[in-house]
């Protein structure tokens, strides 16, 4: 590594606002100084690596002059999120609908491989609670006319489909927070509040948002997809063996 | 050979045709689309409606924020929608203008849109082939606001260019401009140059999405064989473009000493556009001249990014629908070990005040555990103890972000309930200065010597600053 203490300086500057989506390079002059040294002074742009890899950290650069420096995180960094700051004393068949939920929300913002491949500048389309919730019950009924089920009582043994199917699509009072359309809702804010998404006012239904995934939503569902789709292959045997035991 | 043209010309119109389909479905399948905004879409033209976006749209792009903002996709939809139905509203417009824009990025598949047409093989085989194109594609501006712009085969749609070469196009159009002004027939050159100014727009976007492609992935891209020859044949037609720009303002200037009417306004209306092709064109020009620098700085730049798995994967085929086809526990094990695939990543950040408040010290104690915690029949949740709601929290947060550099406790709460924010809003939003007194943060806060003038609140007045 051949880069000075000053390099070294601006470098970390520079990855501790790439920490926020929310950190945009219009608004911070700073760091738009910083991101254009990034791509343009090789020991800044090393320096900036190799602090980011010492936090499990990996900076990608799609349009940083726009939203940033993307920081993807990798396993055991400091800056891993837990399932437990997210929703930590809900229920277990909230957990499990939750979870579910990651995947419905990224299959429908990005419904094929050539959306999710886009260019990470493209805002993809515009999300709003009721049509997500609608689309995952739809996908779900669809599934439960072709995929063979078991009783069962036990929540974790409940497959996907019939787990979501088994939400109700509203509360019954406001407060109620076990359906599908406050979870998503709760996603969505979530994400929205984490600067991953943006928000405006629905033109179609007044007080209601629509949203939209910014990239560093695309580039986490890339590797997300990838990663599940591995997963998804060999505990899906697992599962078969599982249910087989009983 | 004569069969060759012909193959091409029709191939090449029946893919072209493809665009016209969504325009027209627009106004197909308005009955359908008035529930979902319930206004009446039947005294408005869709189509044309379309037509008024994608003008907008292409003529921001030429902006220097390179797109159309809702808003000003509104402002101009507004005067027909208006013309064309007298009682038509603000909210009523606003509806007509998200259906039509939500149309054209083709929201009700998520995706680009697939129109099929039959293609005429070499051997003279028919075979079905997909024509993938996007309309309106939202993205998000340097400023953070949503903006509009439009694809290559839309403004080729607009301008009913057909495919043809941009190049070959404006060449084209300056043709027809000048046999206008040589029978002095203004208005029709005048929209001879505006279509010239849309066109040059479209070259500059074409030129700047090559060369946003060598940012993206340069390893991907064929500099000498395809980006190369691209510059070349840019800067060439630049210098060209440049000099009639120069040209037709030198004309229109000296006709202007004459004219007057009608005539003169077509005029100064044609200067304006013609200097403004001419501002695109020296942007242009610059960008070109560049390229070459780009190009070497990219290539230096991406010698060291590190190489992420490009294998791209489908989110529906190969994550949700296998995800849901998992029992829940399963799943749910998994992405407890693998949170950072779902969630942004998170930054801890040292306890504050009025959360600690909000999440522990006003929150009952949780009831002690079932005996069995995966039972479904467990009941239904309790609801939540959480002193504020998000609502609460968030009002409480716009409102002190609205406040300016300086402000007291007791303005805050005075413009929170000329907002109507609720009580507890106003509670949070108070919790939260006193959060900052006497601390080195962001914000300083001093007793200000002064009571409190509030309705439910009492105490001494704070005085709040927030620091450069």
């Amino acid at each position: 590594m051949n880069c000075s203490s000053e390099e070294i300086y601006r470098a970390s500057l520079l990855v501790s606002y790439a920490l926020s989506p929310k950190n945009r390079p219009s608004a911070i002059a700073e760091y738009a100084e910083l991101i254009r040294e990034y791509r343009t002074i090789a020991g800044m742009r090393e320096a900036a690596s190799k602090i980011a890899a010492g936090l499990k950290l990996e900076l990608i650069d799609e349009g940083a002059e726009v939203h940033g420096l993307i920081a993807r995180v990798n396993p055991g960094s400091l800056f891993t999120p837990t399932l437990q700051d997210f929703r930590g004393s809900r229920s277990v068949e909230e957990r499990i609908g939750y979870g579910l939920l990651f995947f419905v929300i990224a299959a429908y913002v990005y419904p094929n491989r050539e959306a999710l491949a886009e260019d990470a500048s493209s805002l993809g389309p515009r999300i709003r609670v009721s049509e997500l919730v609608e689309f995952s019950r739809r996908t779900c009924e669809t599934l439960r006319d072709l995929v063979p089920t078991e009783d069962t009582t036990q929540a974790h043994l409940v497959l996907g489909f019939e787990h979501l199917l088994g939400l109700r699509e509203m509360g019954k009072t406001d407060r109620e927070q076990k359906n599908l359309t406050y979870m998503v809702r709760f996603l969505v804010q979530d994400f929205y509040a984490a600067g991953v998404f943006l928000r405006e006012g629905d033109s179609l239904k007044s007080g209601d948002y629509i949203y939209f995934a910014r990239p560093h939503y695309r580039i986490q569902v890339r590797t997300m997809v990838r990663e599940a789709s591995a997963f998804m292959q060999s505990a899906f045997e697992r599962a078969q063996e599982m249910r087989r035991a009983g | 050979m004569q069969d060759l043209y012909r193959r091409e010309t029709l191939n090449s119109r029946a893919r072209n045709l493809a665009v016209f389909r969504p325009f027209f479905s627009l106004e197909t399948f308005k009955g359908q689309r008035g529930g979902k905004g319930a206004v009446d879409l039947a005294p408005y033209d869709l189509q044309r409606l379309g037509m008024v976006v994608l003008d907008k749209v292409i003529l921001e792009m030429g902006s220097p924020v390179q797109g159309a903002t809702y808003a000003q996709i509104l402002d101009a939809t507004k005067p027909m929608l208006f013309a064309a139905n007298p009682a038509c509203t603000d909210h009523d417009a606003d509806v007509i203008t998200t259906l039509v824009v939500e149309h054209l990025c083709n929201e009700q598949q998520r995706t680009v849109f697939v129109i099929t047409y039959q293609f005429e093989k070499e051997d003279g085989g028919i075979e079905w082939r997909e024509n993938r194109f996007k309309i309106l594609d939202p993205h998000e501006s340097v400023s953070g606001d949503m903006i509009y712009d439009a694809s290559t085969q839309a403004v080729n749609f607009f301008l009913a260019s057909l495919d043809t070469d941009l190049e070959a196009e404006q060449a084209a159009r300056d043709a027809a401009y000048k046999h206008y002004m040589k029978r002095e027939r203004f208005e029709d050159a005048a929209i001879a140059a505006e279509e010239q100014r849309k066109l040059t727009i479209q070259y500059r976007t074409k030129i700047r999405r090559a060369l946003s492609a060598l940012e993206r992935n340069i390893f991907e891209i064929d500099y000498i064989g395809a980006v190369m020859p691209t510059i070349i044949t840019a800067r060439e037609h630049m210098e060209e473009r440049l000099q009639i720009d120069g040209e037709h303002i030198a004309d229109v200037e000296h006709r202007l000493d004459s004219a007057s009417g009608d005539a003169s306004r077509h005029l100064a209306n044609m200067r304006e556009i013609f200097r403004n092709a001419k501002a695109h064109n020296v942007g242009l020009f610059s960008d070109v001249m560049s390229a070459h620098e780009k190009f070497r700085a990219e290539q230096t730049r991406q010698k060291f990014r590190p190489q992420s798995p490009q294998a791209i994967f489908d989110p529906h085929n190969d994550a949700l629908i296998p995800a849901l086809k998992l029992p829940g526990g399963v799943l749910l094990d998994w992405i407890a070990e693998n949170t950072f695939l779902f969630l942004p990543l998170r930054v801890a950040k040292p306890p504050d005040f009025a959360d600690l408040v909000n999440e522990h010290l006003l929150q009952q104690p949780p009831p002690p555990p079932l005996a069995e915690d995966t039972d479904l029949e467990r009941g239904e949740p309790q609801p939540s103890h959480a002193r504020f709601t998000e609502a609460d929290i968030e009002a409480a947060a716009t409102l002190l972000q609205t406040m300016p550099m300086e402000f007291s406790l007791g303005t805050v709460l005075a413009s929170g309930r000329s907002a109507g924010l609720s009580e507890n809003s106003l509670h949070h939003a108070a919790l939260k200065t006193m959060q900052w007194f006497g601390e080195d943060g962001d914000v300083g806060a001093w007793p200000l010597d002064a009571p409190l003038r509030d309705s439910s609140f009492t105490g001494d007045d704070l005085n709040l600053v927030r620091r450069p």
